[in-house]
């Protein structure tokens, strides 16, 4: 276990908070930025913050990183490093069986099921014990007053739920998607009665609360779990204020051709292809769009390994103007907005998909082509804004013609126009989520006598 | 600082996109399957990985399902070990990875290769995916910086 203590002197009186994050900076997932805001958001109300997380190297090795996140970490937060091993993150080969270099997938099957045997999550169920032990330790040390984990990984919640069963300390539950339910085709995962059933189940029974990023996730919960609705709560995404310092003016220039982009990891459930083939038939269309571009920024899926059909499909396209320009560091990533004229909000199907991505988008006043499902919970979001041009449908015509209107509009935009949606998009700063539940917490806390 | 790098990528999967930055101004060898293109900075080395009919036969009908795809990787057409098979085959590339300071499996077909590499050469350094390889080579410099 490795501490980085950020701050010597503390403030005694002032409550503490252990928040749990299995990715926390300079992990690069999508999650970890909510992880980050939230931490932060408590350090600066003058709550004192031990983060546990898992170590640096897990992230360096594992699923590349973000190295310019660690540095937003509010200084007075303490990061506690835990040594964390699974097959996906083991990446020195020097040190496999043969087992596991000749028959890789036979050999994380078996792993994993050891695994499971501890709590069931595949990749994460052996972080349990070592997340435990240091969640006492800690307590032991300097007594916690409110835990709060952010999931996924679901083991994250077990630190709150071992404090609370030992030592009686509430605990904040906060799902980025869910457990038992697909967000993307709305199916349950596992079986009444299951063990993740089970656990789930207990751990929501004794939360002090449950957050979750949007409403229909949060109603599919409520129905499971009623006796525990009055505690379910919604704390949404948002853009960070910081980002706000920075947004893009309208680009000059944009008539000799525009340039549309996607930011954010592709993964599997994003619809490369059909965004491709609206773009092919929407040059062939537009005169407009046959001298623009589309880029394409972010990672090739969540793990190091690129995604072989995004690859193939980026590859067929470069012709057409397609090209992809590698991750962009979320400090950065203000410079890439600038350069761009109209954005891709290009998502996996789902009525529970809000993404993350949606509220910095938002935040930009730069024109949005919503490529994806229109039931998604994306929609809801971007309903008003007077630059959203969302797709009836994911055939290549439809997607063609919303990729035409939102380049007319982005060639169209004035500066006020830009200022205008931006102003419409500040209701979606992060710190505007968060801000009633972090007061609650802190009533919550000082009745229950802490140390606030 | 790492020297001499070994990419094995038996789909050709990171070809495009192959960021080698981090390998500074070390040489980078990049083994790819027959046809495939690679980035200029690099020297490439195709090696024949196509199926034979039997094993093209076997991998259709078993291909199809996860428990099938299981079986397929335990036999010798599985990916990992056809690679193995045509490395051994090819002199100059056994050369390339008996002295390769760094052998990276950048996909999954390449790993049987690089842990039978490291087996023969222990002193080599061997991961799996190209931010681990980001990652060692940061190491390796930072090493050698102090």
């Amino acid at each position: 276990m490795t501490t980085e203590r950020r701050d010597e002197v503390s403030e005694e009186r002032a409550p503490h908070l252990l928040y749990v994050a299995w990715g926390y900076p300079p992990a690069r997932s999508g999650g970890v930025y909510r992880a980050l805001a939230t931490a932060n958001a408590f350090a600066e109300r003058g709550w004192r913050v031990t983060v546990l997380t898992a170590e640096r190297d897990v992230f360096v090795t594992g699923t590349g990183i973000d190295p310019t996140l660690e540095p937003l970490i509010d200084e007075r937060i303490s990061v506690v490093r835990l040594p964390f091993s699974s097959p996906a993150y083991d990446v020195d080969i020097s040190r496999w069986s043969y087992a596991r270099a000749a028959a890789p997938e036979i050999w994380a099957t078996l792993r994993n099921r050891r695994d499971l045997r501890r709590f069931p999550e595949r990749g994460y169920g052996g972080w349990r014990e070592p997340l435990e032990r240091a969640a006492l330790e800690l307590h032991a040390n300097d007594p916690v007053d409110l835990v709060v984990a952010t999931a996924n990984p679901h083991v994250d919640f077990l630190a709150g739920h071992r404090l609370h069963t030992d030592h009686g300390v509430p605990y904040v539950m906060d799902y980025r998607d869910a457990w038992q339910l697909d967000v993307f085709s709305g199916r349950r995962l596992s079986a009444p009665g299951s063990a993740i059933d089970q656990w789930e189940r207990r751990l929501v029974e004794s939360a002090h609360e449950v957050w979750f990023v949007n409403e229909p996730i949060l109603d599919w919960h409520r129905a499971l779990y009623p006796n525990a609705a009055a505690r379910m709560h919604v704390v949404a995404n948002g853009f960070e204020a910081a980002f706000a310092e920075r947004l893009p003016p309208v680009r000059a220039g944009r008539e000799t051709g525009l340039r549309l982009g996607y930011i954010g990891t592709i993964s599997s459930h994003v619809p490369v292809e059909a965004l491709l083939a609206g773009w092919r038939l929407a040059r062939e269309r537009s005169e407009l769009l046959a001298r623009s571009e589309l880029e394409l920024y972010g990672y090739l899926d969540h793990s190091g390994i690129p995604n072989q059909s995004v690859v193939d499909a980026i590859r067929d396209n470069a012709e057409h103007g397609v090209r992809h320009l590698g991750p962009v560091g979320k400090a950065t990533i203000s410079d890439t907005y600038a350069r761009l004229d109209a954005l891709l909000l290009v998502l996996g199907t789902g009525k529970y998909v809000t993404s993350g991505k949606v509220f910095e988008y938002a935040a930009t006043g730069i024109p949005i082509a919503s490529i994806h499902d229109p039931g998604n919970a994306a929609s809801d979001v971007l309903r008003d804004s007077p630059v959203w041009f969302p797709t009836p449908g994911l055939g290549p015509d439809e997607v063609a013609t919303t990729l035409e209107r939102a380049a007319e509009a982005a060639l169209a935009q004035t500066d006020d126009d830009r200022r205008a949606a931006q102003r419409w998009a500040s209701q979606f700063e992060r710190s505007r989520q968060l801000a009633p539940r972090l007061a609650a917490l802190e009533r919550a806390v000082a009745r229950n006598g802490g140390s606030r | 600082m790492t020297r001499r790098i070994v990419v094995l990528s038996p789909t050709g999967a990171v070809t495009r996109d192959l960021d080698l930055s981090w390998a500074a101004d070390g040489r980078v060898d990049l083994v790819l399957p027959r046809g495939a293109a690679a980035p200029a900075a690099v020297s490439a080395h195709h090696v024949d990985l196509r199926l034979g009919g039997v094993g093209a036969a076997v991998r259709r009908l078993l291909w199809g399902s996860a428990a099938g795809r299981t079986v397929f990787r335990l036999t010798p057409w599985d990916g990992g070990r056809r690679l193995w098979r045509a490395v051994r085959r090819d002199p100059a590339i056994s050369e390339l990875l008996r002295n390769a300071d760094l052998v990276v499996a950048a996909e999954r077909d390449g790993l049987f290769t690089a842990w039978k590499s490291v087996r023969r050469t222990p002193a080599q350094a061997c991961v799996y995916g190209l931010p681990a390889a980001a990652a060692h080579a940061a190491a390796t410099e930072e090493r050698n910086r102090r």
